[in-house]
């Protein structure tokens, strides 16, 4: 046994000696009916925002009788845009990546709400890299963007002040890329759109053997400016939005999405599933983007 | 609203090692004995599917409980604690020492990190395997090791913070 196993052992000693007095108190099952049942009474008071979720099961289900139900859980709708809202708003706490197709691009997006540090990688066509963009913010209110070219084998850093505006390339880049896209689907834009749109609980699915709330929302978005404009049009207006969003029966945290709305050429969708992981130093690392060998280094427009 | 005798077994059967992790876990009973009736709640609603191994779902349930509640307090004022537990241990360890070096394991337990924390109640008080540990954390079992390892390392620095503990002399030499 290794020095720290006795230390360990020692130490579980201890606390299981300062613990022998912890004891539950009796009939702690009673007092999960009377909380259950409270639960529900909660759950019961916005009347009028009420949406009955079928099958959802009431405290246990007696054995060898699985479809009997004791009651349908009553889901406020006003209950669930709060509890969303609350854990949107701990993605803090978390490395979200979020991976969307739609019908031409596929695009992984990494979001360190904490430091505000985002990796983006794009696939063309859906299949290959095609270019990965890390963008930080500095402390003094700068951002650096670090992009990497898969396809033409170079990459490049820029830095901007908090006075400056976007470097010219990536403004260009960026409207480029952005033409077209639906909105995205973000913690940020979800809450806002939750406070903003008709919101309304469609019923508990199964998404991937998960028990998911599938929620809908009505909204609208802005029209995109088209290429070349310097400025936003004025009138262009926005156009109705749907997005539709399967969040986590336990915490609430989006696990899919999907965005749809109507554009001049029909109606796209875009589809994004939701990975949330700890703060961890080996999950970080996706952030530390370096150029791969035999890159060429374009940093201020030259090929060095 | 009826109760599956399963579960009520279950729960007459394991409350009470479920409520001293919650204790481990969270540092306070008030906050353990709500952590659990949460964690058997939900349990309870996934009880077709739970029953299979209820001793692991239900504690998986709970760890991750305590690891929200930690990421929830990080976010919030602290709560002050209504009496000082340094006062209490100090007054305590002047008669009774081996009464005080739980106290003070106890409360160097609550001042790791939650992973390293929870990793601790696994693997020494709960006596469970790397790999058992790792399930239950849903962690590859070499994290499992090195959380392990750097939290007996900093319990060791917590302990030799105050050198009248003999498992601090025993240790650190």
């Amino acid at each position: 046994m290794t020095d720290d196993d006795q230390f360990g052992r020692r130490v579980g000693t201890l606390l299981r000696d300062e613990l022998s007095d912890v004891h539950s108190a009796p009939g702690l099952t009673d007092r999960l009916r009377g909380r259950a049942r409270r639960n529900r009474l909660a759950m019961g008071t916005g009347a009028m925002a009420l949406v009955a979720i079928a099958g959802a099961a009431g405290l246990v289900v007696a054995p060898g009788s699985d479809a009997v139900r004791t009651g349908p859980d009553l889901v406020d709708v006003a209950h669930v845009r709060t509890q969303v809202t609350d854990a949107l708003a701990r993605s803090t706490d978390y490395v979200v990546l979020a991976q969307s197709t739609d019908s031409v691009n596929r695009v992984d997006e990494w979001t360190d709400a904490t430091t505000g540090r985002t990796r983006e990688d794009v696939y063309v066509d859906g299949k290959k890299l095609s270019w990965s963009t890390v963008v930080t913010k500095e402390p003094d209110g700068g951002t650096r963007w670090f992009h990497v070219d898969y396809l033409n084998r170079w990459w490049s850093e820029q830095h901007t002040t908090a006075a400056d505006q976007e470097p010219q390339a990536v403004q260009l880049w960026a409207r480029d890329f952005h033409q077209g896209r639906l909105p995205s689907p973000d913690p940020e834009d979800i809450s806002r759109a939750l406070v903003d749109g008709t919101f309304e609980i469609v019923g508990k699915e199964t998404v991937d053997g998960r028990d998911t709330l599938h929620l809908r929302l009505e909204t609208t978005t802005p029209m995109y400016q088209p290429l070349g404009a310097t400025t936003a049009e004025p009138g262009r207006g926005s156009v109705p939005t749907t997005m539709e969003i399967w969040v986590d029966a336990d915490s609430y945290l989006p696990y899919r999405s999907t965005v749809s709305r109507t554009i001049a050429f029909g109606e796209r969708t875009r589809s994004t599933t939701y990975t949330w992981s700890e703060r961890t130093p080996e999950n970080l690392k996706v952030l530390d983007l370096t150029a791969p060998a035999g890159f060429a280094d374009r940093t201020g427009g030259q090929i060095r | 609203m009826r109760v599956d005798p399963t579960f009520e077994a279950f729960v007459e059967r394991e409350s009470t090692a479920l409520l001293r992790i919650a204790c481990l876990l969270t540092n306070d009973r008030g906050h353990a004995e709500d952590l659990l009736q949460v964690a058997l709640l939900r349990t309870a609603r996934r009880w077709t599917v739970a029953r299979e191994a209820p001793e692991a779902y239900v504690r998986k349930i709970l760890l991750n409980l305590s690891r929200d509640r930690v990421r929830w307090l990080t976010r919030r004022v602290r709560e002050r604690p209504l009496a000082s537990d340094q006062e209490a241990v100090a007054a305590v360890a002047s008669h009774d020492h081996l009464v005080a070096e739980r106290r003070l394991v106890l409360d160097a337990l609550a001042r790791l990190p939650v992973r390293q924390r929870q990793v601790v109640v696994l693997r020494y008080f709960e006596d469970r395997s790397v790999e058992q540990t790792a399930e239950l954390l849903d962690m590859p079992p070499g994290t499992v090791k090195s959380h392990t390892s750097r939290a007996l390392a900093r319990l060791r620095e917590l302990l030799a913070d105050n050198d009248n503990t003999d498992l601090a002399r025993a240790h650190h030499d």
